[in-house]
């Protein structure tokens, strides 16, 4: 059969991974050709080729943790982990010492050795069990020969100027995460199973996808229409016209569906059926987040956790801060960003601001502590800071603050910079909201003597739990342990409420409860006045919390406050909202602990 | 030195991920750490070498860990294989 233009009308059926449907052009993706001639270089060369190995390898590991932390957001901890295994690849002594000592032993090119190398290592792993290893060797390979070569460099990651289908033999996790996935209708590949690492992120970014097509790369070519059914895993190379009307229907039923409850986010206020409005904004990690977060409906970001700037190796430098901030205050405007100061440790390690070797991470050298024992750093994140500070509505927050005086000492520290920039004659914007996080118990037992000292409160529900009911969340035996809805934890946040209602000042939470809907109810009837949330949940909680009254909330609360033990609470929550809640895409998980996302995924470990 | 027998229980055997959580372990080690596995031996400090072993469920590795934190590290190792490495 052929279609008018003339090419052949192909059906191939294969494993359907994420589910939706798919009308597009073809787009086909090459693997990057590998130099697989291998250059030998005269001695002098070698000391050259060792350093432009040594540059790609550190830039290689850097796009890595850069793309962690961008997709860590997006993915569930398990899925990020595939980003955590490049790593360790890249720093594993066959890459890292044999590429060099191959160069150096056969006086090699650097992109000869890093072939020779991969090459081997993933013709071993094709040959054993799972073919997932080699494409974790390919990937790696291919980013490796990429940063080798300037001119492969922007091949990096296609360039997807227009919707289409992306058709390959295979799609390597980075490749995926690198493009600009918006344009992305629908991914088509000839390798990969349900489990394989391009299913799991295709799932986690909402692209439908179909593997295990064996040849669909071989027949499809650029520009080729095709439909995809992430369904039932038909794809259809160069349709007939009834088939693209069909596929056409379907497609369109099925977004009606979807993303219904996402249009209504973006122009519906986050407002109870009896008028109390509680404003949703945004937990992001990067400031270039910020513009799609309020196109999900968020009235601003809630929390920008600065420490993406200080994974990129070194320090960063003032200008270098100072440019990120302003972006996420510029995009955001009129919407305020509340930006937190640095917070390392614990289990997110920096270069020079991090023992790498505490026996108690979590209660050791870390956070807001680190900042007051390192004045010089701190100041630098402070003047870029205040210098932004005049692009937008900026809220500054410490983290981890244990009690008054550390409280104080920071605020010092930020009125001693603002001094120095007004000698200066930098601007400095008049109004900047100082905050605290309140994750710690000692601070909520001081709260009153706090809540003078600031223009808000954020309560990181993650850390407090954590410390309130000194459990790990991150040891097995004892997980379960972690209940969000312990009594003990509701108190803490009714006394937050309470102290800081008293002296007139919001409490926002932006901790992971913030965008589970049963805890919303709670958090929102015990008195939060403002929630941050992973961008993806703002639609749905809000959706949710249209459907709810402020009085039934506040009812909830105050019966559960009563209550002697997490399970009742539970339970009370769950005959209550459950099906409610299911209703706008809460995920149907029994509510022992609560899904790990936001700043839970990075303390796993 | 410690020696230490454990029995791989996982659904999927020794892939990647399991390979990063014993690496996580063995590079954060003193000691000197090999892993046996049939005929086959390795540096557990390399997760490539872990990872090509490909133990399969049902199967054992042998710790050999000779150095100060060497108890430590067994014992940690073990764990990990007890727990599953964490995946079900």
């Amino acid at each position: 059969m052929e279609t008018e233009a003339g090419r052949t009308r192909i059906l191939l059926r294969g494993l359907p991974v994420s589910a939706g449907y798919a009308i597009g052009k073809v787009r086909f993706v090459h693997r990057k050709p590998q130099s697989d001639v291998v250059q030998t270089i005269p001695e002098e060369r070698v000391p050259y080729e060792i350093s432009l190995f040594e540059k790609a390898h550190a830039r290689s590991l850097r796009e890595v943790e850069l793309l962690r932390s961008q997709m860590s957001e997006t993915i569930s901890a398990q899925d990020a982990s595939i980003f955590r295994t490049h790593i360790q690849i890249l720093q594993d002594p066959k890459i890292a010492e044999d590429v060099p000592k191959l160069i150096l032993e056969e006086h090699l090119t650097a992109a000869s050795a890093v072939y020779k190398v991969t090459h081997e290592l993933s013709l071993f792993f094709e040959k054993i069990a799972s073919g997932d290893k080699a494409r974790d060797i390919d990937d790696i390979a291919d980013r490796l020969m990429g940063n080798l070569s300037e001119e492969t460099q922007a091949l990096n990651a296609p360039v997807l100027d227009e919707e289409c289908v992306i058709v390959a033999h295979n799609v390597t996790p980075s490749l995926l995460a690198g493009a600009d996935t918006s344009k992305i209708l629908a991914l088509a590949t000839d390798t990969g199973g349900a489990t394989s690492h391009v299913a799991i992120l295709a799932r986690s970014l909402r692209i439908p996808a179909v593997v295990g097509l064996n040849r669909v790369s071989l027949v499809a070519r650029d520009g080729d229409t095709i439909v995809l059914d992430g369904v039932e895993g038909d794809v259809v190379v160069n349709p007939t016209e009834d088939e693209v009307e069909l596929y056409r229907q379907r497609r369109r039923r099925w977004i009606e569906r979807q993303s219904d409850i996402v249009a209504r986010s973006k122009t519906s206020r986050p407002e109870t059926l009896d008028g109390k409005y509680v404003p949703m904004l945004a937990n992001v990690e990067l400031p270039e987040e910020t513009a799609n977060a309020l196109e999900l409906g968020a009235e601003g970001v809630g929390l920008l956790r600065s420490e993406f700037l200080f994974f990129r190796g070194a320090i960063p430098s003032e200008e270098e801060q100072f440019q990120a901030y302003r972006l996420a205050l510029e995009s955001a405007y009129p919407n305020p960003v509340t930006i937190r100061t640095v917070d390392t440790g614990g289990d997110k390690l920096v270069k020079g601001l991090s023992l790498s070797d505490e026996p108690n991470p979590v209660m050791g050298w870390r956070s807001i502590r680190v900042c007051l024992d390192e004045p010089a750093m701190f100041r630098t994140q402070l003047r870029a800071l205040l210098r932004a500070s005049v692009y937008g509505r900026l809220k500054v927050m410490f983290p981890m603050i244990c009690g008054y005086d550390e409280l104080t000492r920071a605020k010092a520290m930020l009125e001693e910079v603002r001094a120095e920039l007004e000698r200066e004659r930098i601007p400095v914007a008049e109004s900047v909201e100082v905050g605290m996080m309140v994750e710690v118990p000692s601070a909520v037992m001081q709260i009153k003597s706090l809540v003078g000292e600031v223009d808000f409160l954020s309560i990181g529900t993650n850390d407090l739990i954590q410390f309130t009911l000194a459990v790990d969340r991150s040891n097995e035996k004892v997980k379960d342990l972690y209940r969000a809805h312990h009594p003990g934890v509701l108190r803490l946040v009714n006394m937050v409420c309470d102290a800081a209602h008293d002296e007139g000042i919001t409490v926002s939470v932006c901790g992971e409860m913030a965008s589970d809907m049963l805890s919303m109810v709670l958090l929102v009837g015990l008195g939060v006045d403002e929630l941050s949330l992973i961008p993806a949940r703002i639609a749905g909680n809000k959706a949710f919390l249209r459907s709810l009254t402020y009085s039934e909330m506040r009812e909830c609360a105050l019966e559960c406050l009563k209550m002697k033990t997490a399970d009742e609470i539970d339970a009370l929550l769950l005959s209550r909202y459950a099906e409610r809640a299911a209703e706008f895409g809460a995920p149907a998980a029994p509510r022992k602990a609560p899904a790990a996302g936001a700043d839970g995924a990075k303390r796993e470990r | 030195m410690v020696k230490r027998v454990l029995p791989v229980t996982n659904r999927l055997g020794i892939h990647a991920r399991p390979a990063g959580m014993i690496v996580d372990i063995t590079t954060h080690a003193k000691s000197d750490v090999q892993i046996h596995y049939g005929d086959l031996r390795a540096n557990a400090k390399s997760i490539l070498n872990v990872m090509m072993l490909a133990a399969e469920p049902g199967s054992e590795v042998t710790f050999v860990i000779e150095g100060e934190d060497e108890e430590r590290v067994a014992d940690e190792l073990q764990k990990l294989f007890e727990n599953r490495f964490n995946e079900d």
